[in-house]
Parts: structure tokens; sequence; C-alpha cells
């Protein structure tokens, strides 16, 4: 593999030599997950804002959507040169940041917006975190590394200590959203509690025997960014046109968003193809806990306490040193 | 007209005089050091390991490609805590139980093969069916029934086990020569007695070539049913340690995880196969 991206590389450079010395940009690969938190990019894909900000910019961007699950594959595609935006939650990217620092450097673009995600239960009984016993299993997308089980850890710190972080990672399950919310509302397996997200959060919500125990809101003190977008340091200094094009959309496109939530939530079902009915995404795009800005919100407490827990191993100063100049603009935190 | 055949000419050949060369013959130190078995393959390892810090050095992303020695560092530190260690212990007690319920099984089912038509019948039937059946794919449907835990793990592990050994057993009984069994049969054994002391001793380079393709599959089951899922994450074993790993971005630790996959690979064979095959069929004669 690693020869293959020399050889990829060795290829592109002879290509680019004999293409007159023309630039890479013009080019650009976005990876989003699936779920309400990329509405900001679907109203962009729809909307083909990146081709159209960079007409302004005087190129013309071709630009290559994928869908993947997951922040690990994510993160692999992007090291590996196969994607050059790739989008994940807060603590992955920061992981990245953290090891990529003086390599590759990858930094987060822009964020996606701000959204609580709900720790649910169906055990009537289970009303704080402290109600968890040995016999309760959490379910999670991505056990000890996602952006749940991260926040999780941040609040089981607070709770019992520094020391005692990874106390739920014990019985934390790495299980997709769309089967944890069925195990959840079905009950009767040792599925018992489950980190969601938007939407399935709301969708297992309406049934009566699903409760929540807490919201990310909580654990981080108020509104707080769900979703990053992310790139390496050579994509954003080799492809400056191509960069601003994408920045200008995603701020556009929020714009659009927040002007008229009936026609994003329209949106959202047309682009990806959702089952979901359409007041029911309407009642999620309206709902006024969540936020679609692309200015990031109290990710700076997740880089605080990650690198006082030990998972960073790079202290950051403030958010500024794991954001793009480009975002560094707006009121973040 | 009569033929004679051409007459050849008789002559004696004289033989040099016989001089006994002699019979022990010194060899210089670095020959008897490269007879040794082990340092060949010392040396095999080293230039592997020296290819491997040079190609890292030349990727210059420990991201990508960590060196040996970065990699030898991170698995000290796992080692030290002894994190590593007990993940080491998770999988194998898992594996252990796993592999001696496959035995028991496969064991009982050639056994039963060996005595009656239709335990022969059953045996072909249920190894060809589920022989092919990769034990990973029977993952899914495990964890339906017996739940998320060491349960299922120790399922797929039996099914992993069970056929490779049952028809390598088998095919062992089934090479017996004729005149072995009759002499069981004149001791008048029969049923498991003539199974235990005829058949068992005198297959068993096929019984321990089976064990070896059992271990090896149920260590790669396991490894990648835990990469897969692991139970929970507190007590996933090494497949899990590897997978958090890499979630995390330390690939230096993955390839620790990795390298002590390979290290208890090697450790179960040199050690465990080699030293009862030396006790059991080499010694034996039946096996050089």
């Amino acid at each position: 593999m690693v020869f293959a991206n020399k050889l990829s590389l060795a290829c592109g450079l002879a290509a680019a030599v004999l293409a007159g010395g023309a630039s890479a940009e013009g080019k650009i690969s976005i990876a989003q997950q699936f779920g309400i938190g990329y509405l900001i990019l679907d109203v962009v894909r729809d909307q083909q804002l990146i081709e159209k900000h960079g007409k302004e910019q005087g190129v013309d961007i071709e630009v290559d959507w994928n869908s993947i699950s997951g922040a690990t594959a994510m993160n692999e595609a992007l090291l590996a040169g196969a994607l050059d935006v790739v989008s994940a939650g807060v603590p992955p990217m920061l992981t990245v940041w953290d090891r990529t620092k003086g390599r590759q450097n990858v930094k987060a673009i822009a964020s996606l917006g701000s959204m609580p995600n709900y720790l649910l239960s169906n055990k009537p009984d289970v009303k704080t975190l402290k109600d968890f016993t040995d016999k309760d299993r959490i379910a999670v997308p991505a056990a000890g590394v996602g952006f749940q089980s991260r926040t999780l850890q941040l609040e089981t710190a607070k709770l019992y200590g520094d020391k005692e972080f990874k106390r739920f990672d014990n019985i934390s399950v790495s299980i997709p959203h769309p089967d944890a919310t069925s195990a959840l509302i079905a009950g009767g397996s040792e599925i018992s509690a489950h980190f969601s997200s938007p939407p399935f959060q709301y969708q297992a919500l309406e049934n009566p025997k699903v409760h929540k125990v807490l919201s990310s809101y909580d654990i981080l003190g108020g509104p707080a960014t769900f979703n990053v977008l992310y790139t390496t340091q050579k994509f954003h200094d080799d492809n400056p046109k191509t960069y601003k094009a994408f920045y200008d959309a995603l701020v556009e496109a929020a714009q659009i968003v927040k002007a008229d939530k009936v026609a994003a939530a329209k949106t959202y079902i047309r682009v990806e193809k959702s089952t979901l009915s359409e007041a029911f995404v309407e009642k999620i795009v309206k709902d006024p806990e969540i936020d679609f800005t692309v200015v990031p919100q109290r990710t700076f407490i997740y880089a605080e306490r990650l690198h006082e827990l030990g998972v960073l191993k790079n202290k950051a100063q403030s958010w500024k040193d794991y954001f793009f100049e480009e975002a560094h603009g707006g009121e973040g935190s | 007209m009569s033929l004679s055949p051409p007459v050849r000419q008789e002559y004696e050949v004289t033989l040099e005089p016989f001089t006994q060369s002699e019979l022990v013959r010194d060899i210089s130190l670095p020959r008897r050091i490269w007879q040794q078995a082990w340092v060949r393959k010392g040396v095999i390892l080293l230039a592997l390991a020296v290819l491997w810090e040079l190609a890292a050095r030349w990727q210059n992303n420990d991201l990508l490609l960590p060196s040996f020695l970065q990699t030898a560092n991170a698995f000290i530190e796992g080692v030290a805590p002894g994190e590593l260690l007990s993940k080491v212990w998770i999988s194998l007690t898992v594996l252990i139980k796993g592999y001696l319920i496959g035995i028991v099984l496969a064991f009982g089912l050639t056994t039963l093969a060996v005595s009656t038509q239709l335990g022969r019948d059953l045996l072909s039937t249920l190894t060809a069916m589920f022989n092919p059946l990769p034990a990973i794919a029977l993952l899914p449907l495990s964890l339906l029934w017996f739940g998320l835990g060491e349960n299922s793990l120790i399922f797929v592990l039996v099914h992993s086990v069970l056929w490779a050994l049952a028809l390598n057993t088998y095919a062992g009984f089934l090479g017996v020569s004729e005149t072995q069994r009759m002499a069981g049969r004149n001791y008048g054994l029969r049923g498991l007695r003539f199974v235990w002391h005829i058949l068992i001793p005198a297959a068993l380079p096929s019984i321990l070539a089976g064990l070896k393709i059992g271990w090896a599959f149920a260590w790669r089951t396991l490894i990648a049913a835990e990469l897969v899922f692991g139970a929970s994450s507190g007590k996933g074993g090494l497949g899990w340690y590897i997978f958090q790993n890499r979630n995390e971005l330390y690939t230096d630790k993955v390839f620790a995880g990795l390298a002590a996959v390979i290290l208890i690979g090697l450790l179960v064979e040199n050690l465990l196969f080699n030293t009862f095959e030396r006790l059991t069929i080499k010694r034996w004669g039946m096996q050089r």
C-alpha cells in the first residue's frame, strides 16, 4: 500500500509535469457518513454549491462524493490519500490531529452543526449514570474511541475521577446506530442502553419504554459541535482556490438551511433517500437544540480534557490550533 | 556357417590398498555454529528486522509503517504494565476452551464413525457441509444464540477446530494397516479400547497434523472474531487490542499486537507440538 502510494504520487507528479505544470486544483473528493448530522453536506451536494463557488474563483471543480461509515475508515482513507476531505465526530478528528501533528498535519475545516446526543435506556430504574451495573450493556457506534464513548468518558471522569474515565468502556459494545435502536426498542437483549445520535434517538424516544438518561449538552455544558470536516495540510496548501470554494459552499449551505428549514428537510430526504416521514425530519431540523452552523462550539473541552486524561499527547492552546485559519473568523470555541 | 561369438579377453583389476580414512573430522567453528538450526533461523529473523527498519526509515511515516525499533518499544511498553499480557491471557483462555471442546467432539464423532456405519455417514455428511463454511461467517448467528460474550466466541472456535480435526483423524484411522488392526483384535480389543490402544497411536501423525491445523484455524478465527466485535471492550482479547489501537491510530501498538500473535504461534509450534512429536511419533520411528 505504501509503495502504491509512492508510485501513484510519482505518477501524479509525472502527469503534472507533462501537463505543463498544471496545479492539482479543481478536484475534491469528500466522504460523509449517514444521518441528519450531515445535512449541510447534503445541501451542498444537492445545490452544487462547490461547483458554483469554484466558478466564482475561476476553477471548474470536479466533486466526488463518497459515503463511508465510521471514523476509522475515514481516517485511513484520508491518510492513504484516497480521500481529500472526510467527516467524523470531534474526538476522532482530535485523535488524527494529535497523531499527525508535525507530519501530515490533519486539521479541521469547519463544523457541520451542533446537536445533542442522548444516552437512552429502556430500564426504568436507570436514571443517572451511577445506576448502571456490570450487567448492563451500553451500545455505542465505536466502543472506547467514538464521539459517544469519549463524551461518556468525560462525564465518567467528572463523576469518578480522572483515573476511572474508562470505567464504562467495560460495558460498552460496538453496535451501529440502527441495530442498537431496534435492540433498545425491542428489549429482551443485553442491550439496556444506547448512546444515540439524531435522528435515531428521536425515533427511539417515540417508544414509551425508552427514556433519556443524559444528553451530550448536559456533559459539555451547552450546545456543542457534533461532526466536523477535516483534511490534511497538503490538500489545504496545494488547493487554495478549491479549498476556499468548499468552505464558502459550506457557509452558504448553513445559511440556506437556516433560512428555509422545511426545504432543508426535504433535501435531506431526497439526497439520502431516507424512509423517514417529512414531518419527522422537519421536527428535528426545527428543534431549537439543533443548530446547523459551520462555527465550532465547545470543541475545546474535548481537546483540553482528553489531553488531561492522556488520550491526546499534544496540548492545544486554543481551538484554533486544530482548525485551519479559514475557520478562525467566527466566534468558535 | 558357424558364428563364433567374439571372445572377450579376461583381465583382473587390482584394487588399491585400503586405507582407513579418519572417522572423526573437525569442522571449523563457524560451520559448526551455522549448523545449529536456531542460529540460521535467528539470522533470517535479524535480516527481516533490518529490512523492516530500513523500509520504515525510508518511508519516514510511522503512522503508516512504524519501524522495528518503535514496534519493539511499543511491545515492551505493552508487556511491562501487563496490559498486553492480560489481553493475551483473555484470548488464550477462550481459545483453549474452544479448542478442547472441539477436540473432544471431534474424537467422539470419529470414534462413532469408525465403529458404526451410520456414524461414518454422519461424519462424512457433516464435514462436507460444514468444513467449507468459514467460522467467522457463523459469528452473527452465534451472537443471536449465545448473546454477546465468551460463549458465542467458543461456539465459532469449536466450529473452526471440529471439522478440520475430525477429517484428519478419520483419514488417519482409515490408513491404519490391517496387520495392526488384526493384532488389536487378537488381544480382544473392541470399541473405545480398540480406538485408544490401536487406532490413535497408529494414526497419530495425521491426528497431530489435524491438531496443528485446528490450532491455527482457531487462532485465526478468534482474532478475526475479536476484530469484528470485542465481546465488550473491557474484556476483549488480543484482537480487540489490535482493533482499538487501530481506531486510536497507534500503528506501533497495532504492530505490537500482531507481533504477539506471531510470537504465540511460534511458541506453541516449537515448544508444545515439537516436544509432543519428539516424545511420540519421532520416538516411535513413525516420522523423521
